[in-house]
């Protein structure tokens, strides 16, 4: 296991986010975290970046406790990208993207400068390089600060597999986008990554995850590939609303369509 | 508490190393400034010293035999002066633009945390109530409004402290409140002082080098130097702080760790500046900002770049301060402040209308 969480708890105040919940994602896995709103994935998300601090259970990156790595170390094997950047400075978008190089060890200037314009190519946004971060609109924020984390996590490291956590990150995104990203997502898994997603719309996870952890008030509903979890049975119980799956020829997985009535 | 921001003005090339050509060559044109600066800022006063005399006096022969009051004038008054306005500059102006890094807004000042008002109230209460008795005055006063500058800083830290974290709106809202109650302990003291006390209060709270000679610069020099050469070490953890707390810690930066160190070294810098001059204000808020427009705001650049300007400001102003109205002596933060203010609102018509301020 890359990155696991082993029957993690966290309350705040009297209230439980997370009761006994467990993952396990595996490199070369795209692991989404779908869950109505409230479910808990975002909590579930700061828990494995250690953010947070599970009261009870543990998390364990790259085969160690998280408290066990460095925060120097566990920066340069995994990577986070936060629902809600809070930039407010002008940095130009390549020195956003060159802050991620920061936990790294430092090559050339002339390779680090190719690493940051790589990632920024990755996540189609080169072109604004030269732009102020605060002049952009919200989607080509979301693409740079996705081009931040991946230089993070570039090159592969010898302390261990590499994680990417994302939470949410088609929130801002227009529908082409959306599954840019997420096909990204598969390509990074594929370098050997661990890509644990947070997501709100089923069928993108039925698209382009290989497990899913489904959520709901904090617990645990089914965890396995997205055939074996977004089952109409589960959907419906989760969601409270009637869908079906709809088998498309252009597809190979089937779509979720809700029942909206006439 | 949101506050508009200003940071993003320049058009400014698109470097990702910290520090490049251009910038290493305005930098030496700057201390090469500072130099000519300093040397001017020598020559002029109640004294006027020619070149020659400057240089003789200063180790350099050149002929010129310069009299004994000549050398006492430099070597005793102006040049500890001179030294003292540099640090103070570079130190109020670096100091403000780390407070501005760490509460992750471009309009913070250190005069928000408490650290100038507690420091002056200390002064206050020194001057007017007479502590300055127990020890010689130029050594009671540092000393207590540096201890009350740390004080107040200490009690704002505390009070922004939740669950081992801080918060920063917690902590400006401490910060005001600190504020508003040495401002009412000053306000008070001035109140029941003699004639005597309270001028000498007023004259603290506008800000003058005038009390800086050779004991203050032995006593000032180290402590601001500290601060001067530690801040810097921070800037690339300050820049990763800038994107958030969270994401600076997955950077794997120590978070806490930072936030106390520059605490620490931003209430170094301004207690001591308060100590040795009084509470000079828009430095440390105004510099940073000019040099942000100029650089961006990679703390690579703004630290040192904060560091040169904030130095060759507060000497221009202290030297336009002591030989403006011979031989009287006009209070240096009034000069600062009538400089900086103007000169801040013409930024803030002129850049307005960019599209990064919305």
């Amino acid at each position: 296991m890359t990155i696991a969480a082993h029957e993690v708890g966290y309350r705040a105040g009297d209230r439980a986010l997370l009761h006994e919940v467990s993952l396990q994602a595996r490199s070369g896995e795209v692991h989404a975290v779908l869950g109505p709103n409230g479910a808990g994935k975002s909590t579930l998300l700061r828990l494995l970046a250690g953010e947070l601090q599970p009261q009870t259970g543990r998390i364990d990156c790259a085969g160690r406790p998280l408290a066990a790595w460095s925060a120097r170390e566990l920066a340069r094997l995994r990577a986070v990208l936060p629902q809600r950047e809070q930039l407010s400075f002008g940095f130009t978008v390549e020195e956003v993207v060159h802050l991620g190089r920061l936990p790294c060890p430092q090559h050339s200037a002339q390779r680090e400068r190719e690493i940051v314009l790589a990632a920024l190519d990755t996540t189609g946004v080169r072109h604004l390089r030269t732009r102020r971060y605060p002049s952009l609109s919200g989607g080509e924020r979301a693409r740079v600060q996705l081009a931040r984390v991946l230089a993070q996590i570039w090159e592969p490291v010898a302390l261990g597999p590499r994680t990417l956590l994302l939470d949410e990150p088609t929130a801002s995104l227009d529908l082409a986008h959306q599954h840019r990203c997420l096909a990204l997502a598969r390509r990074i898994a594929a370098q050997d990554v661990a890509v644990v997603v947070v997501l709100h719309d089923p069928n993108l996870v039925m698209a382009y995850a290989d497990r899913v952890t489904l959520l709901c008030c904090g617990e645990t509903i089914a965890c396995g590939t997205p055939q074996e979890v977004l089952t109409p049975h589960h959907l419906s119980r989760v969601y409270g609303v009637e869908v079906s799956l709809i088998a498309a020829e252009t597809a190979a997985r089937p779509y979720i369509a809700v029942h909206v009535p006439r | 508490m949101e506050l508009p921001f200003l940071q993003s003005l320049s058009p400014c090339s698109s470097v990702s190393s910290g520090v490049n050509a251009s910038f290493l060559r305005t930098g030496a044109i700057a201390v090469a400034l500072l130099i000519v600066a300093s040397l001017a800022a020598l020559a002029v006063g109640p004294v006027t010293l020619t070149p020659a005399k400057l240089f003789a006096l200063l180790g350099i022969p050149t002929g010129a035999e310069p009299a004994a009051f000549e050398r006492v004038a430099l070597l005793q008054i102006r040049l500890p002066r001179v030294l003292l306005a540099i640090l103070v500059g570079a130190a109020l102006a670096v100091a403000g633009a780390g407070m501005q890094g760490l509460l992750r807004n471009p309009l913070a000042d250190p005069g928000l945390i408490g650290v100038s008002a507690g420091a002056g109230l200390a002064a206050a209460a020194c001057m007017v109530l007479g502590f300055g008795a127990l020890l010689p005055v130029q050594l009671a006063l540092p000393l207590a409004s540096f201890a009350g500058g740390a004080a107040a800083a200490w009690a704002v830290m505390r009070l922004s402290l939740v669950d081992g974290r801080t918060r920063v709106a917690t902590m400006l809202l401490a910060g005001l409140a600190l504020n508003a109650i040495a401002g009412a302990g000053i306000g008070f003291l001035s109140y029941v002082a003699d004639d005597l006390a309270l001028r000498a209060v007023a004259l603290w709270m506008f800000g003058s080098l005038d009390r800086a000679g050779l004991s203050e610069l032995v006593v000032a020099a180290p402590l601001l130097v500290v601060t001067l050469v530690a801040l810097p070490l921070q800037a690339q953890a300050l820049n990763a702080l800038l994107l958030g707390e969270a994401e600076a810690q997955h950077l794997g930066v120590d978070v806490e760790a930072l936030k106390r160190r520059v605490g620490v070294l931003v209430v170094l810098a301004v207690g001591v500046s308060v100590a040795l001059a009084g509470i000079i204000g828009f430095v440390g808020l105004l510099v940073p900002h000019l040099v942000r427009l100029w650089t961006g705001p990679d703390h690579r650049r703004v630290l040192p770049g904060s560091m040169l300007l904030g130095a060759l400001l507060l000497l221009f102003a202290d030297t336009l301060a002591r030989t403006l109205f011979l031989p009287a002596e006009l209070p240096i933060g009034i000069l600062t402040a009538l400089v900086g203010g103007p000169f801040f609102i013409a930024l803030l018509l002129r850049y307005r209308d960019r599209a990064e301020l919305s």
